[in-house]
Order: structure tokens, then C-alpha cells, then sequence
């Protein structure tokens, strides 16, 4: 157990996701401060830059920008839960109890956030092409939404993600079958 | 051991036969090389599976048959 839990891979994998569920935690808040923000600078209400001063994004379309804070903050609120499902599942490899039915579910819930996230990212880049063709309508007539081999690692990773959960949920049956076995 | 999904089940008449041999689970542990608490987990039907080594030795020390030690019920 002590060899387990000095294991170099698992600390920094544990260290990795409780840092990053902190990046989300903190881009989230900011993301989700901007929305009043937006707000007041809609309606002229903070001092420079209201009125002429406007930022040309909000002035082009409000909503839009509210409607990218918001998916944001949903994309971080899921990548924050991603990284925590993912800390707790190393913290039980660290205590040699990984082929659970919890971990199993956990990588089920991972890779329904992950797909969740993907959505929710084109959703943004359908957002920002609006608000781009809005703003400077003869730059964005060239843009479209791709499909590349990024989204195609993303899909990828679903599958891998649900395939895992599946293979955990039979190695958690096949250890209750062990250890009811004597 | 647990019912099967159709109604059946396995029953373990290790009671019957340590009754039968007048000995007790503590004695058959030790002739065995099984933990006492491996032993109530069978005479309980908690068990899941049995090895078979394990009934080879059960059946060796109690001097019966697997039959003897293992029954199907219908429920």
C-alpha cells in the first residue's frame, strides 16, 4: 500500500486534476462575472465604457456575448466535475481498489461530460462566427465550422472513455464473483 | 449460494455433514488449509463459487462426495 501511494504517477496525476478542477473553479467565476458586466455596459452604466466608448463585441450583439459567457461557464462547470471524476478514480488506484462499480460510473459520467463539453465548444464557435460576421461582415464570409482531426481526437476519447467504463464495470463483477469464491 | 435467476438453487450441506462426522468448522479449517472465515462464508450459502481444490479438499477431509456436500433445490 505504501509503494502505492509513493507512486510519482499518481501524485502528479493527482496534483494535475485538483490544479486543473482550480483553473476551471477560477476561469468559471470570471467567465460568469462578465455576464453582469455585459449587462451594464449594455445599458451605459459603467463610467468609460459606455456610450462611444462601447466595446464593439457587446455593441454588436449582447445576447451573443452573454449566450458565450454562459456555455463557457457550462463547458468549465463540466470540466471542473470531468476533473474531479478523474482525481477521484486515481485516489482509488492509490488505495488498490480501482475495479469498482463507483469507478465505472465514473468513467461513464466522464465521457457524457467530455461529449458534453465537444457540443458545447462548437456551440461557441458558432457563437463567435456570429458575432465575427456581425462585426466585419467581408473577414468571416470565408469562416465556416470544420470538422477536423482535433474534433475527431475528441470523438475518439468518447469512445475510449465509455469502452473503459465498460471494461471497469466487468472487472468490478469478476472481482465481487473472486471474492465471493472460495 | 446464491438462487439462480431461474428459481433453482445450490445448497451446501456442510452442516449436516460436519454433524454427521462429529467435527466441528474449526477442526475442518485446520485439515483443510482454509481461514474459518472462508469455511462460514460456504456453510452460510454466501459463497459464490468454490474452487476445486477447494471441495477436493472439503470432500477428502469429511471422506464424502460432492454430491454429498452440494445439492440443487428446485425453489
Amino acid at each position: 500500500m505504501s509503494e502505492r501511494s509513493k507512486d510519482v504517477v499518481l501524485l502528479c496525476g493527482t496534483m494535475l486534476a485538483r490544479f486543473l478542477q482550480w483553473v476551471c473553479a477560477l476561469a468559471g467565476g470570471v467567465v460568469l462575472l462578465l455576464i453582469p458586466i455585459v449587462i451594464l455596459v449594455r445599458q451605459d452604466m459603467v463610467p468609460g465604457f459606455g456610450g462611444p466608448n462601447r466595446s464593439d463585441t457587446i455593441a454588436a450583439s449582447p445576447s451573443s456575448v452573454i449566450a458565450i459567457s454562459v456555455t463557457l461557464a457550462l463547458i468549465l462547470a463540466a470540466l471542473f466535475h470531468f476533473f474531479g471524476k478523474l482525481r477521484a478514480i486515481i485516489v482509488s488506484v492509490g488505495e488498490g481498489d480501482p475495479f469498482t462499480p463507483e469507478n465505472a460510473k465514473r468513467l461513464n459520467a466522464m465521457a457524457w461530460l467530455f461529449l458534453g463539453v465537444k457540443i458545447l465548444t462548437l456551440l461557441v464557435a458558432g457563437l463567435r462566427l456570429h458575432l465575427a460576421s456581425l462585426m466585419d461582415k467581408g473577414a468571416s464570409d470565408g469562416n465556416v465550422l470544420g470538422f477536423g482531426l482535433y474534433d475527431l481526437d475528441a470523438v475518439v476519447i468518447v469512445i475510449v472513455l465509455f469502452i473503459l467504463a465498460r471494461i471497469f464495470r466487468h472487472g468490478a463483477a469478476m472481482r465481487e464473483d473472486l471474492q465471493g469464491t472460495v | 449460494m446464491p438462487a439462480d435467476d431461474d428459481g433453482g438453487s445450490i445448497t451446501v450441506k456442510l452442516d449436516d455433514l460436519l454433524y454427521k462426522r462429529r467435527m466441528t468448522l474449526t477442526e475442518l479449517a485446520d485439515r483443510v488449509g482454509l481461514t474459518l472465515a472462508n469455511l462460514s462464508v460456504l456453510k452460510t450459502g454466501k459463497a459464490r463459487a468454490i474452487r476445486f481444490s477447494t471441495l477436493r479438499a472439503i470432500c477428502q477431509a469429511l471422506q464424502c462426495q460432492p454430491g454429498d456436500l452440494l445439492v440443487y433445490e428446485e425453489d
